[in-house]
């Protein structure tokens, strides 16, 4: 049986191994001039002293930015062409076609003959993702440490082993939308969608929930504060102050809030009293315009003081006597735990979908 | 013969509507909460929140703005392989094509009907997709600032053209594989690479690009680099250092790298790779400390007369761009188009 689902597997086995070695070729021949431009950027910048300018920033980032965006595409997208080309055919076609009523009617039992199919085309499909999700990574590995950002909400997905995850879902989503619907051109749409809204819906709204973030308080200063300002300023415009996290890298900052030891962020009243001039001096050039070249460039340059400088200093000096900033945020070392909540929620989900496949064949076709 | 592509084509057509009416009413929503935010939060700013409130205002779509770019993306592609694959591919492989073929309607006739109407519906798809994704979009571009060639691919016109030539790669890929399944996996195929050339190698070429000098000077002698001064939105295709001979000198696009107490010595100052001043020569201890040497540095790239050149397409070619490169796109879906006619006309 086992010969039996590999002969029926064998060209999409090829298709996906032929595009498993392009991507490859393609990353080992650029891989290499990833890491000499990486390395050479960090000895100028050893040579310089620690000042010149590829010490903020890396130039393998704009170097590679294209390509980069075409690897991050195909990890993102091969889930689903596994569930699309690999999942919904496999049954649809047989029922589609007929050839199940020859299939069924073999000394192997249909439960068997699913099974075997699942589990074959399914570890190929686990396979094949984490391996290209492995590639990957060994050649954007410049890339992030010149950007330690592996927990961003687009990095997550194509860093460690989590891809495999969603291969194996996106494949048993097509399997199951072929055996219901009977049919493979629709079960393929209907896994397309399917898999891109259970990504969508767990990146956005589950991932955050894994595990409580960790929270660390943070004295405020000038330097790790803003504020903002509603209203006509220089005369009455009302100041609220926000602090900055500070750059952790490779962790996922949910925010920075400003509270006491209550946790209640500084009413309006202790707003006005402990800022009582931020709102009516009038701001120097460029202060906070953090946002680069597009922020909104409207700040008053004419007339400037260092007044709202002043002003902003002796608040923020008045408010740390009794409030903090406090940073909420994922630690990097929880990166692999992470990684292992979500590839075993989708691998449970997959398992799910299985047994439904398992149950559909035995009691709902006939 | 009209009716009958109709009726075929009925369930995908109603499938794509319903995709386009349930993302009209999601762009509509977040729409008009973004434009909300947009007028009551960043545009009528003039105080010194202003950076923070264009901050958190990108923080807030900026995902959801991602989405929508990929969903543009990679809409022309879904109808490349749910429209185009299985249009001939199906007929041939259930083998209804034997009664298609054999009306009163002759089968190029029969293709190109087929061919133009599922292709104009197409285009209509693709076209409403990124006419709302642009409008959505419009306010969070303007606060971003990156310039209209950094979302090239999903705004404008050019998804269009896109969505014509992956219908066209779709038809011909069926017609010429026979089975629905494999013809889906090929159009994907061509029509990624046909995109990624074109982006790659053909885009770059399609005007030649300005050039804009601008004397290399130094703003803190401890840190060599220099920006450019680039008009708004400008789509920057390189930038390098250069002397006055115009070579380009060692080191980085922006600037280059230079420690001050190796690069001076009694012998004048020496920038390896860049070039050499004899003739400023350290008096005193000025050579070993990193203020000292680094402003005898600083004199030193004065007197090389370094410019900074950076070639770029202004943002003012951004519809020339979108016009010619639809145009590419377009042609080559008539060639394929034309093709796949001929192919069906002698498939036996």
């Amino acid at each position: 049986m086992i010969a039996f689902g590999w002969r029926q597997f064998r060209g999409q086995a090829l298709v996906g191994a032929a595009g498993l070695v392009v991507v490859g070729v393609v990353l080992a021949i650029t891989g290499p001039h990833l890491v000499s431009v990486y390395d050479s950027a960090v000895a100028a910048c050893r040579e310089s002293g620690g000042q010149s300018a590829v010490c903020n920033s890396n130039p393998v980032t704009i170097t590679y930015r294209g390509l980069q965006y075409g690897v991050i595409a195909v990890v993102l997208v091969m889930p689903a062409l596994i569930g699309m080309f690999w999942g919904a055919p496999l049954i649809a076609h047989e029922l589609e076609t007929g050839t199940f009523r020859l299939a069924w009617t073999q000394s192997v039992s249909r439960t068997r003959w699913l099974l075997v199919k699942l589990g074959l085309v399914g570890l190929a499909s686990f396979l094949a993702a984490g391996l290209l999700s492995l590639m990957a990574n060994w050649w954007g590995s410049p890339l992030d440490a010149a950007s330690p950002d592996r927990f961003g909400a687009g990095n997550f997905a194509v860093h460690g082993f989590v891809a495999g995850g969603y291969a194996l879902f996106a494949f048993a989503l097509g399997v199951t939308a072929g055996l219901i619907l009977r049919r493979t051109l629709p079960a393929m749409a209907i896994t397309l969608a399917g898999f891109i809204a259970a990504r969508f819906v767990v990146t956005d709204w589950v991932r955050a929930h894994y595990m409580s973030p960790v929270t660390f308080t943070q004295k405020l200063s000038a330097s790790n504060t803003g504020f903002q300002l509603n209203g006509p300023i220089g005369s009455h415009a009302t100041a609220s102050v926000m602090a900055q996290a500070p750059g952790l890298p490779n962790a996922w900052v949910y925010g920075a809030r400003i509270v006491n030891d209550a946790g209640q962020s500084p009413t309006t009243a202790v707003m006005q009293q402990a800022c009582p001039n931020l709102g009516t001096a009038v701001p120097p050039p460029g202060l906070f315009k953090k946002g680069g070249p597009g922020t909104l460039g409207s700040h008053s340059t004419t007339g400037a003081t260092g007044g709202i400088q002043d002003a902003f200093t002796h608040c923020i000096n008045t408010l740390s006597a009794n409030y903090h900033a406090a940073v909420t945020y994922q630690p990097a070392n929880r990166f692999w735990t992470f990684q292992a909540i979500e590839t075993a929620l989708f691998v449970v989900l997959g398992l799910v979908l299985a047994g439904v496949c398992t149950w559909w064949v035995r009691h709902r076709i006939t | 013969m009209l009716w009958l592509s109709f009726r075929q084509f009925r369930s995908q057509a109603i499938v794509a509507a319903a995709a386009l009416a349930g993302l009209a009413v999601v762009v509509v929503i977040v729409g008009s909460q973004l434009l909300t935010d947009f007028h009551s939060t960043v545009s009528s700013c003039t105080g010194a929140g202003c950076g923070n409130a264009a901050n958190d205002f990108i923080d807030k779509y900026a995902l959801m703005g991602s989405w929508l770019d990929a969903l543009v993306l990679v809409v022309p592609g879904l109808i490349g392989v749910f429209w185009g694959a299985p249009l001939v591919a199906r007929e041939l492989e259930s083998g209804t094509f034997r009664l298609a073929w054999t009306q009163s309607i002759a089968r190029a006739r029969w293709t190109l009907t087929k061919l133009v109407l599922l292709g104009l519906g197409g285009m209509a798809v693709a076209g409403l997709c990124s006419l709302m994704v642009t409008w959505w979009s419009s306010p969070l571009d303007f606060v971003v600032g990156a310039g209209p060639f950094a979302h090239f691919d999903t705004h404008g016109i050019v998804p269009v053209a896109y969505a014509a030539f992956a219908f066209a790669v779709g038809v011909v890929a069926g017609a010429v594989i026979r089975k629905t399944v494999g013809a889906m996996a090929m159009a994907i195929v061509g029509f990624a690479a046909v995109r990624v050339a074109v982006v790659e190698w053909v885009r770059p070429h399609l005007m030649a690009p300005l050039t804009v000098r601008s004397p290399f000077t130094i703003t803190d002698p401890r840190r060599v680099q220099v920006g450019a001064h680039l008009p708004a939105g400008a789509w920057v295709m390189n930038q390098s250092v250069v002397n006055p001979a115009g070579e380009a000198v060692r080191g980085g696009a922006t600037g280059f790298a230079v420690n001050p107490l190796t690069a001076v010595g009694p012998g004048g100052v020496n920038i390896p790779g860049v070039g050499s001043c004899p003739n400023i020569k350290p008096s005193g201890a000025q050579a070993s400390t990193v203020q000292g040497a680094g402003n005898l540095v600083a004199r030193c790239v004065d007197q090389l007369h370094l410019s900074n050149v950076v070639t770029y397409q202004p943002a003012s070619r951004y519809w020339p761009f979108q016009a010619y490169e639809s145009l590419i796109f377009f042609g080559l879906a008539i060639a394929v188009a034309a093709f796949a006619v001929w192919w069906v006309r002698r498939l036996n």
